[in-house]
């Protein structure tokens, strides 16, 4: 065991130390994340807020002028609530907020009954600070006992697993009628609101980009940098020295695969943290199962690498190798653009590729949520390939 | 008493014997030369001993340990040095020392690699990178590395081939260093010099055949009292012609001279200068010297040891 990470330090300084992999492995795909992200991603403004009004009130209206004033969001008025929604779906909108018709009415009823019930208490009035929306109903409190304090609603439309955007119109939401509520008299809440979830069809560029660069990230560093390091290592003879030693090959290929997951962990999250920094992306499934894809993928990705050098005679053959390999998976594989569109014919052809797996799941994760079940047969067709490759790089594996 | 025990050893390459019934003893302590052209078989013998290539037939034995079908059991008392400097880029020359002490799950001290590194005198490159280091420091650090386990046999293959001549010289002194601390070497070379100057016995190996063993000195006398005598001449002669005018034992063209053996360096010289003079053409860069290996390479099988 000691001689595993006695030979894992060793691998690890050596990739540190070389400059020209360490420039594969972090810089180009960062370089090429952020270069998308911007070309293609597109400034990313303010939150865009549809509000549609169906109460038609002065004090409606006040409501909704307000988040024009809050300078949060981006007020987009629309009249019907169906081409609010139909317009969030497509993607045009971050949020879309309803005040339903008698939202004045409801909210007066609701002072009304929390006034009374301060009266009853022997609560002092309370004066708003500053003419707020409250101040437009009346606050004279009716005679008579209790009655239970029914709050106005308005309802918010919007994607829960989408873009941070979305988040922001939500809180901006919460926010502005907190402060309706906090103008009426603080106490309860007079005023509710009612979530409710739109699932959006678009998604940003750079949200479908970005789980895709860390597959093929994981493709490359494997196909590269370790098919062509094991050939390396062959060619010089280094793994003919190794054999003249005690050292197990086990051990040394282990201690290399462990190096390369090492890698791609780092490597993953640095490529989320940047896209988080710089293009507000955001994993919104479990970290746990983004790891478990992380690994399942470079571990495929590995035995491939392993196949390859054992095919290649030399670094030429395996570079020409791994490039024929990778080429078509880069670009049939659904890493820079979708592929879900392609040609009929071309499909079956997309269904053998295994980055095309890694990214489906990668994506299922980061951007829609997915749980380990919904991306199980993902992983499991990445197992296969693990398993297929383990023993053909096995039957063909040779010293020198 | 023989550390290796080599008998028999046959290695086929389909049509190509490789190595052909190779058989030969090392003594405890001594330094061990195998000495022929490229292509002689001479690698392929190591490796079969040192457990990297298994023989077609025959066996070896190691401390009394057969080698072959398991070699697993020989590793721990050989130390190797390949004819490729077999070492990873990026790594200081200490930390290659500690990563190879790993492999045989020795963790080295700082005295031991300090000691390791004054036998091959790199002391001074000790924080070098691989990559950083000459040809020759490579090889010495590879030569350490075969060290790293406190082997009994340490087998050097082709040691000096590519090294300048001093970096050769310098090398020679790190093997006789070895040699001194009580290890026994068993090295390749194509280099007659090397062998003469360093082995205590040298097996002479060409076509996968082992010719003679025996210590230089023995090697060149049996000979005979033959000197060489080398010239040029600026026209072609004819072999047969200048071998009978000269009375030479033997007699063959070099490069870009002729070479000549003969017991009766004065008759054959004025033979040769008579043969001359009758043919009209002028001898140049005569020498006459004593023999060397490259002679008895040359009386057994007919050519140089470099063709």
């Amino acid at each position: 065991m000691r001689q595993y990470f006695d030979l894992l330090a060793a691998n690890f300084k050596m990739t540190v130390r070389n400059v020209q992999a360490l420039f594969w492995l972090f810089v180009f795909p960062l370089i090429m994340m952020s270069l998308f992200g911007v070309v293609f991603g597109g400034g990313e403004a303010k939150p865009k807020l549809g509000v549609v009004d169906l109460d038609q009130t002065k004090l409606s209206r006040s409501v909704s002028d307000g988040f024009g004033k809050a300078k949060v969001v981006q007020l987009y008025k629309i009249t019907t609530v169906k081409a609010a929604k139909d317009r969030l779906k497509a993607g045009n909108l971050d949020g879309v907020m309803v005040i339903r018709d008698g939202f004045a009415i409801e909210l007066g009823q609701a002072i009304k009954t929390n006034e009374a019930a301060r009266m009853s208490a022997f609560a002092p009035p309370v004066n708003p600070l500053r003419p707020g929306a409250a101040s437009l109903v009346s606050r004279k409190a009716p005679a008579g006992k209790a009655k239970p304090l029914v709050p106005a609603k308005v309802d918010l439309y919007y994607d829960p697993s989408a873009t941070f955007a979305s988040q922001v119109a939500r809180g901006a939401v919460a926010n502005v009628l907190g402060f309706v509520d906090r103008a009426a008299g603080r106490a309860p809440s007079l005023i509710a609101l009612q979530s409710h979830s739109v699932r959006q069809n678009n998604l940003r560029y750079i949200d479908f980009l970005v789980p895709g660069i860390i597959a093929m990230t994981l493709m490359n560093s494997a196909m590269f940098g370790l098919a062509g390091t094991i050939v390396n290592y062959r060619e010089r003879g280094i793994l003919r020295r190794l054999k003249v030693t005690p050292q197990p090959l086990t051990t040394f290929l282990g201690a290399q695969i462990t190096n390369q997951l090492l890698f791609s962990i780092l490597r993953a999250a640095l490529l989320i943290g940047v896209a988080r920094a710089l293009f507000d992306v955001h994993v919104i499934g479990s970290y746990l199962t983004l790891l478990l894809v992380v690994i399942v993928g470079s571990l495929a990705f590995v035995t491939v690498a392993f196949a390859i050098a054992s095919f290649s005679k030399n670094r030429e053959i395996s570079d020409t190798l791994s490039n024929i390999i990778s080429m078509p998976m880069m670009f049939l594989g659904g890493v820079l653009f979708p592929v879900d569109g392609a040609p009929a014919w071309i499909q079956p052809l997309i269904r053998v590729l295994p980055l095309k797996y890694l990214g489906d799941a990668m994506r299922g994760v980061m951007i829609k949520g997915d749980s380990l079940k919904t991306i199980s047969t993902d992983l499991w067709v990445l197992v296969a390939v693990t398993v297929v490759f383990f023993f053909i790089s096995l039957k063909m594996w040779r010293w020198e | 008493m023989n550390v290796i025990e080599v008998n028999g050893l046959v290695k086929n390459y389909g049509d190509l014997k490789a190595v052909d019934n190779v058989s030969f003893g090392v003594e405890v302590g001594e330094i061990f030369g195998i000495l022929g052209p490229n292509g002689a078989g001479k690698t392929t013998t190591l490796e079969m001993i040192e457990g990297l290539r298994q023989p077609d037939a025959g066996s070896v034995s190691i401390k009394g340990i057969q080698v072959w079908p398991d070699p697993g059991a020989t590793k721990a008392l050989i130390g190797v040095q390949l004819q490729t400097t077999a070492l990873f880029d990026y790594l200081t020359v200490r930390e290659m020392l500690a990563l190879f002490g790993s492999f045989y799950r020795l963790r080295l001290t700082r005295e031991k690699i300090d000691g390791l590194l004054d036998a091959v005198s790199l002391k001074d490159k000790q924080k070098s990178r691989v990559n950083e280091l000459s040809g020759g420091q490579q090889q010495r650090l590879s030569i350490s590395l075969a060290l790293v386990n406190d082997p009994e046999v340490v087998f050097l293959d082709e040691p000096t081939t590519g090294l300048d001549p001093q970096a050769r010289r310098r090398l020679w002194d790190v093997v006789r260093e070895i040699s001194s601390r009580g290890k026994t070497i068993v090295l390749t070379t194509h280099y007659m010099e090397e062998a003469e100057v360093l082995c205590g016995r040298v097996a002479i190996m060409d076509a996968g055949r082992v010719i003679e063993i025996d210590t230089p000195k023995d090697l060149i006398d049996g000979l005979g009292a033959e000197v060489k005598i080398t010239f040029r001449s600026d026209r072609n002669l004819e072999l047969a012609e200048l071998k009978s005018a000269t009375g030479a034992s033997d007699i063959s063209k070099a490069d870009d001279g002729y070479v000549l053996h003969t017991s009766d360096v004065q008759g054959s010289i004025v033979g040769l200068f008579g043969h001359a003079q009758k043919s009209g053409s002028a001898i140049e860069n005569l020498s006459v010297s004593g023999a060397d290996l490259e002679d008895v390479f040359l009386h057994h099988t007919g050519k140089g040891l470099r063709d």
